[in-house]
């Protein structure tokens, strides 16, 4: 069974500082929990800093960690990063667009 | 028995930001000379005449530093009266005071470092508040703005102590943002993770131009403050100044940057100005983040 996780209660509408995002997969990573399905709905805005940091942090976790209610918003900016990486001929398995997720108007 | 010290506060007129903060920077460099001296320090504004929230976040910064050190300080209010009003109501020096509907008025806030999340908290109050009084216009441009600022200052600073304003001009139609804070400053942060650079403001050039990153382990590092001066300069043909150390960099949309490095007078910390003009239109800022 998943465990869901909702980020706005933790972190509020915006999501700003690497550490915040860092400190929460430290916490998730410690979950007993095989698969975490975390929740975006009410996250207006993340940082550049802090999608790049979620998507290291996704990565290396043991985890299984689906996203769900991600905002127009949000998923330009996962998708912003991706393209940086894409250019810098890095591959990473993030997708914004994963088929769980439904759009939300930021 | 105490030695008092006077400071006189002259702060030249008009909107150049450089002026100010240079002004300012000798402010400061006197205060901390009479605080280290344990002298008690008496501020006079009686002559300043008009005052950018610049000098307003340089100046009280370093009181709210030096009082929570336990500085004796006390002040001469400036005679012009609407100056007079506004950095009262701005909460000049110790903040504490409620936002206007143009302003957001001082904030200071001391690091708690057994709190990871504190400065994306701080930074999430802020822009609540910003976001109230500036044009739709802007879009999520100061949203992203401070977002990286405040990545920046929790990533690299180690600061004890930061202090925020910003004032939205509607008749000139351009928001003031100033954030400082109290830390290793830019060229030390450099010096310690062995970059190598001539000046200080060279060493500001380098990261502002994403040229270098001390996270060298880390992948894709080094594109925050490349991406805010890109949204400032490109987005909103505005104007940035960054001071840490010795260093100053002015940017503007239209003008070569300068680059200057002070001599006599310096920065224990990093201070961001932005002045953004209200964009015409609701401001995109995903292509000017993709660097």
């Amino acid at each position: 069974m998943a465990k869901k996780i909702l980020l706005s209660e933790r972190f509020g509408n915006n999501i700003f500082t690497r550490r915040t995002i860092s400190a929460f997969f430290e916490e998730i990573n410690n979950l007993k929990e095989a698969e975490i399905k975390i929740d975006f709905s009410g996250v207006k805005f993340i940082s550049r800093s802090c999608a790049d940091e979620y998507i290291k942090q996704k990565e290396v976790s043991r985890k299984k960690i689906v996203e769900v209610n991600m905002s127009k918003d949000v998923c330009s900016m996962f998708n912003v990063i991706k393209h940086q990486y894409k250019r810098a001929g890095i591959t990473i398995s993030f997708d914004a667009h994963n088929p769980h997720k439904r759009l939300i108007p930021a | 028995m105490f030695v008092k010290t006077m400071i006189k506060v002259n702060l030249s007129e008009g909107d150049n930001v450089f002026n100010q903060i240079e002004d300012s920077l000798k402010i400061i460099s006197e205060i901390d000379r009479a605080f280290y001296k344990r002298e008690k320090i008496e501020l006079d504004l009686s002559d300043v005449k008009w005052v950018l929230p610049c000098s307003v976040i340089l100046i009280s910064g370093k009181l709210m530093e030096i009082l929570n050190k336990g500085a004796e300080v006390s002040y001469i209010s400036p005679r012009d009266q609407k100056v007079k009003e506004w950095l009262s109501d701005i909460g000049f020096p110790l903040g504490k005071k409620p936002d206007g509907n143009t302003f957001v008025s001082i904030k200071h806030f001391s690091n708690n470092p057994g709190n990871k999340n504190q400065v994306n908290e701080e930074a999430n109050e802020v822009l609540k508040k910003i976001e109230n009084k500036i044009p739709n216009s802007f879009g999520e441009s100061i949203r992203y703005i401070l977002g990286e600022l405040a990545d920046n200052m929790d990533e690299h600073s180690n600061f004890t102590f930061a202090s925020l304003m910003a004032q939205y001009y509607p008749k000139k139609e351009y928001l003031d943002m100033a954030v400082l804070d109290n830390g290793i400053t830019i060229p030390l942060n450099f010096e310690k993770n062995n970059i190598s650079f001539r000046e200080d403001s060279n060493a500001i050039k380098k990261a502002l131009y994403g040229e270098v990153t001390t996270k060298k382990h880390e992948k894709m590092r080094g594109y925050g403050l490349k991406s805010c001066r890109d949204i400032c300069l490109k987005g909103t043909k505005g104007e940035l100044h960054i001071v840490s150390r010795n260093g100053v960099i002015i940017l503007k949309e239209d003008d070569s940057p300068e680059f200057y490095d002070f001599d006599k007078v310096a920065l224990d910390g990093t201070f961001l100005y932005f002045r953004l003009p209200t964009p015409k239109r609701k401001m995109n800022i995903y292509p000017y983040l993709e660097g």
